[in-house]
Order: C-alpha cells, then structure tokens, then sequence
C-alpha cells in the first residue's frame, strides 16, 4: 500500500476547528464529514454531541484509521459518496481542510447544501501575510503552518484566499450564517485576509 | 450417507484455491466436527418445493455466553466447509479462515462464539445432491431441488436456533460466503446486529452468470456425469469438473498476481517444445489445482451452488436495491478488493450506496491487493485489525440497545 505524506489538520489550529465545529452542531445531530480523514472530529462529534456521524474519505490508510475509531466511512472520492443521499438527509456536512483538494468545489459543495441543511467550510487562507512575505519577498512558493506541503507534495489543488472565497459564495448564491478566522490557534477579529492562517464559515442556502 | 462423493472434509481443505496462509501459533487447537437433523417436516425452498429432512454439518469454537449475545455467523464461500478454523482430530491442515477466527484474531474466539455449516447443496457434511434421498435410498442427485441463497440461509437461521441464539452479533463471509451474510440482514433483519461481507456483490452479473455457466457446462458434457446419476459404479465427471476448476481458478486470481507467481516461466523445460504438453508453469499449477479438486468436490454440487450464486438478487422483490435494506438496524462493513475482477469493487459500492441511502449504516473499504478474488481469504493482517473495531462497536450497541 502506498501512502503520500498527509498531514491532517496543522496544529494548533485543529484544536480551534474542532472547538468551532462542536458549537455549531446540534445535540444528537445528523453529520456527514466529506473528507473525514482519520475521524478523529466525527469522534470528537459522537463523544461530546451524540451525533450521528458518517464520513467520506479516499485515503485507503486514512479510512483504516477511521474504522479504528469505529466510525461509518465510505472509501471513495465524494462525488460517489454523496449521491447515495437523499435531500437533507443530514443537519449538518462538514468541508474541514477539503475544498481546496477537491476538483470540483462548487459542485461538491452544492451537494454538501443538498444532502445537508447547513455546511461547515473550512480552508487555509491563501493571503495569509506569510505566505504573502514568502512569494513576495523570497520568491518562494508558501510554506506556512495552515499550507504545511512542499509544491511537489502538497494535496491542494486550489489556493483561496477569505476575498476569493466570499466572492464565490455570493456568486454562487450561498448564504453566510457565521464565520470566523484563526491564526496560531486564536481567533483573528480585524484584517482576516491578511491575518488568518485558516477560515471557518457556516453557509446554508438561500430560501 | 453419501456415495461416491468426498467422505469428509478433506486434510488439504482449503477455502478457495491455494497459496493461502498457513496457520500461525495462535491457533484454536482441535476442534470437533458435528451434525444435526433439522427439518423433519422439510423446508419451504424458494422453488416452491418443501424439502428434508435436512442434514447439518458445522462446527463451533468459542463458548455462547449467558446473555447469548456473542454469536458470530462464519459463512463459507463456493468450495468451502464447515471446519473454518482450528484442526480436525487426526488431521494437519487448518481450517480455511483459521487466519482470521482464534484467540485474539479478528473473530476472537476468546470473546465471541463462532458458528460455522457447511451450506445446503454441498458435499461437505450438509445434504446436497451426493447425499442419500431416504425416500428412495439412493443419491439425490439431479433430483435434488434447485436451490438459493436465500434457502441456505433458512438453513442457518434454524441450526442458529436450534444453538440457543436468538440474535447474532455479526454474519461474516467472503464470496458467496458474503451474498449469504448480506441476505441474512435482508431476510431476517430482526437476527442480525452487524454484517462483515467482503469480495462480494448483491448480485450476479452478467459476467458472473457467463463463467458459472461455462462451468456447468464443462461437468454436463463430460460423459461420465449421466445427467448426475454417477455415484453408483465411481465412474465420476471429472474431466469436466477439473476444466470447470481450471476456468474457476483463474477467476480468483489477477493479471498482475498471475505474472508475479507464473509470468512466462516453464516448468519442465528449458525451452519450449513445439507441442501441446503442458509447458508453461500456469499451465501445470491449473492442472494441478484442477486435479486437487476433483478429489475433494462432487461435481454435482458445483451444478447446484453456481445455479444458487447466479440466482442471488438481493433486491429481487423489492422496488429497488435500497427498498430491500429498508428498515434493517443492522451495521454493515463492506470489504472490496482492488485486483478482484470477478466480484469488482463497484458492486461493493452500490451495496454501500443502497445502504446508506436506506438510512442505514455501511462503512465500505477498498483494499489494495494483488490477489485477486481470492484476496480475502489471503489479505488477513489489513483485515484482521477492521473487523475487530467493527465487532468491538456492533457488541457494544447490541449490550446498549437491549
């Protein structure tokens, strides 16, 4: 079995994702984690939330790992994980670190409002003022603690930034339920485009 | 009771073809085989027609606790018998998923009680078609009824019973082996707490249904077979059988795994000859694996078990697939393997799909093999560790939901 090199979630950010996360389900709740990686968050979810979680994942050593934890997991890459499910079949998809990798955001995020009431959406921020000075200063393609790969590793396929993505959801008729942004594990109130290392949105779709 | 045909399961028993695993130290030791009568007022076969009564063979290792809530199910593939794990008194060879059921394996017999029966229509201890009809004191032979999957099952669910458990805390299987374990859920879902099926489908395929065919037709047109009345003079197909074996052999392998062991080596030579002997080293493995089995299996109970895997529709009688798993409260674990071309992944995956869109919970796997069908039976250290998580959660929602 070959595996690449993945590392999850930086840390100590994770810790803030999934903090964000946990206050934002609903007890007893209907999760679907798109991308759930080892499942260590779905875990997290069924532990403190009672959740009913479920997840999608194309790493074979990942989906391993999330048995491990006992988990629900589809192997396979989320289109053909998702279209098993009816409309609002859950309260809540969640998109942790995914959308960036995914080759088609716009549609899989489309289904994610489809199969779930609301989405959590979680990305590293492109304009970060570090990966800013790193292209800008050193000539160097980013390597920061929210974008922890070297060009020739890294899974992402996309890179966003807070403007780009509040751009797409406008246009894409999505509307924002709550954000928040976060460097070093704090959270960033002023300036999040230039300061935030990841973001975090709670979207659903427009009545 | 039987004529003719295999006395026993034999010393080389093995699952499905060879190569697998020998047993490591961790063994269950010996193990006794047993039978039983059930049926005396015969079964209602999905023909239509009532049949018995019925014998059963199986075996158990592993003790049924007080609240009867540790059974497993081991459900074995086309070939296969009942002595899945452990030794047979007398004999070497383990049973053929000894790799997987002992203390502290995936079905740890240390924790859980595991079941195995040879299926109906076998020639393994259970009645088949080599068995004696009491009626008229002769082998069924083709007058033994066609049957399915679905019957098989019945089977079980009645030796199951007549062992003290009311519900099983898992039925595991690979192959066919699988196709009973997913029926079981579908057909009495009020028995079945999780299902581990692996390298299967809810279905035959066309392609499926297409080399099972070419089997039959194999043993039928070997003029011994006498429409399956052979069991009189010992006279037995087994030229068609072994060709039947040889094409079914290389069903459970891969391209890639097939060059790894084989490639273009020859066996007895050093170049080729310019004839038709048997040269190429694939060439004499698959005479070999043809003639192993002719000595272990009745060529009518091929005819019968191919007919039942190809008659297997899980969602036959429902509006669709996923009606069948409609309300089912069993969890599934569904395990494909890369390489296996005759059970692909994809039908793996529309298993799942169904699942989940019947708002049931399946976690499907891909494992990455090169062995071919026969992957689950020799992929037990990627296993081993998901099936026990699987079963460690179906035992601790059994214990919560009672």
């Amino acid at each position: 079995m070959t595996s690449q090199p993945q590392q999850i979630h930086p840390n100590p950010n994770r810790t803030a994702i999934y903090e964000w996360i946990a206050a934002r389900t609903p007890e007893g709740a209907r999760v679907i984690d798109i991308g759930c990686g080892d499942g260590t968050l779905l875990a997290l979810l069924a532990e403190r939330k009672r959740t009913r979680g479920s997840g999608i994942e194309l790493s074979q050593e990942l989906v391993h790992q999330a048995i491990l934890r006992g988990l629900s997991v589809y192997h396979g890459n989320v289109d053909e994980g998702l279209v098993a499910y009816g409309d609002n079949s859950f309260d809540l998809a969640i998109l942790s670190l995914t959308i960036q990798e995914l080759g088609d955001p716009l549609n899989v995020i489309e289904e994610a409002l489809r199969v779930g009431r609301r989405a959590v959406v979680v990305f590293p921020n492109f304009a970060n003022w570090r990966s800013r000075w790193q292209l800008a200063v050193h000539g160097h393609a980013p390597d920061t603690p929210s974008l922890p790969h070297k060009w020739f590793e890294s899974p992402n396929r996309h890179y966003l930034s807070v403007l780009d993505w509040e751009e797409f959801v406008e246009h894409a008729r999505w509307r924002i339920v709550e954000k928040s942004f976060v460097a070093k594990g704090r959270e960033v109130v002023s300036w999040p485009n230039l300061f935030s290392e990841l973001a975090m949105y709670l979207i659903e779709k427009e009545d | 009771m039987r004529a003719g045909a295999p006395q026993a399961p034999p010393a080389d028993f093995q699952g499905l073809s060879n190569g697998r695993p020998m047993s490591d130290n961790q063994s269950i030791g010996e193990v006794e085989p047993k039978t039983t009568e059930l049926f005396p007022d015969g079964i209602q076969l999905d023909s239509g027609i009532t049949f018995g009564p019925v014998t059963v063979a199986y075996e158990t290792y592993g003790t049924l606790n007080e609240e009867g809530d540790n059974a497993i199910l081991v459900c074995h593939a086309l070939s296969g018998g009942a002595h899945a794990a452990g030794f047979l008194p007398g004999q070497g060879k383990p049973g053929w998923w000894d790799v997987m059921i002992g203390p502290n394996k995936g079905f740890d017999t240390d924790r859980y009680f595991v079941i195995c029966a040879n299926v109906l229509g076998s020639c393994y201890g259970t009645t088949g078609p080599a068995s004696i009809n009491p009626a008229t004191n002769r082998p069924y032979g083709m007058s033994f009824p066609v049957i399915t999957i679905r019957d098989m099952v019945n089977v079980q669910k009645e030796l199951v019973q007549h062992l003290g458990v009311r519900r099983l805390l898992s039925v595991a299987g690979g192959s066919m082996g699988g196709m009973q374990a997913l029926q079981w859920a579908v057909t009495h879902p009020d028995m079945v707490q999780s299902v581990v099926a692996l390298a299967t489908t809810h279905r035959h395929s066309a392609q499926q249904i297409a080399f099972n065919e070419v089997a039959r037709r194999a043993v039928m047109a070997d003029d011994n077979w006498r429409h399956g009345d052979y069991y009189a003079d010992g006279l037995r197909p087994e030229k068609g059988l072994k060709l039947a074996r040889m094409v079914g052999h290389i069903t459970y392998l891969s391209d890639k795994g097939m060059e790894h062991k084989f490639g273009r080596r020859l066996r007895t030579r050093e170049r080729v000859g310019y004839d038709f002997q048997a040269e190429f080293e694939v060439e004499t493995y698959l005479d070999h694996q043809g003639q192993s089995f002719v000595k272990r299996f009745d060529a009518n109970s091929l005819l019968y078990l191919t007919k039942a895997l190809d008659y297997c529709d899980l969602g036959q009688g429902h509006p669709s697939l996923t009606a069948a798993f409609r309300d089912i409260d069993a969890r599934f674990l569904l395990i494909a393997y890369s390489s296996d071309w005759l059970y692909p992944p994809y039908q793996m995956k529309e298993v799942a799909q169904a699942i989940r869109r019947a708002d049931g919970d399946s976690t499907y796997c891909e494992i990455h093999s090169d062995y071919g069908h026969d992957a689950f039976l020799l992929e037990h250290e990627q296993q081993q560790p998901l099936v026990k998580a699987f079963l460690d959660r179906s035992m601790n929602e059994m214990r919560a939901n009672r």
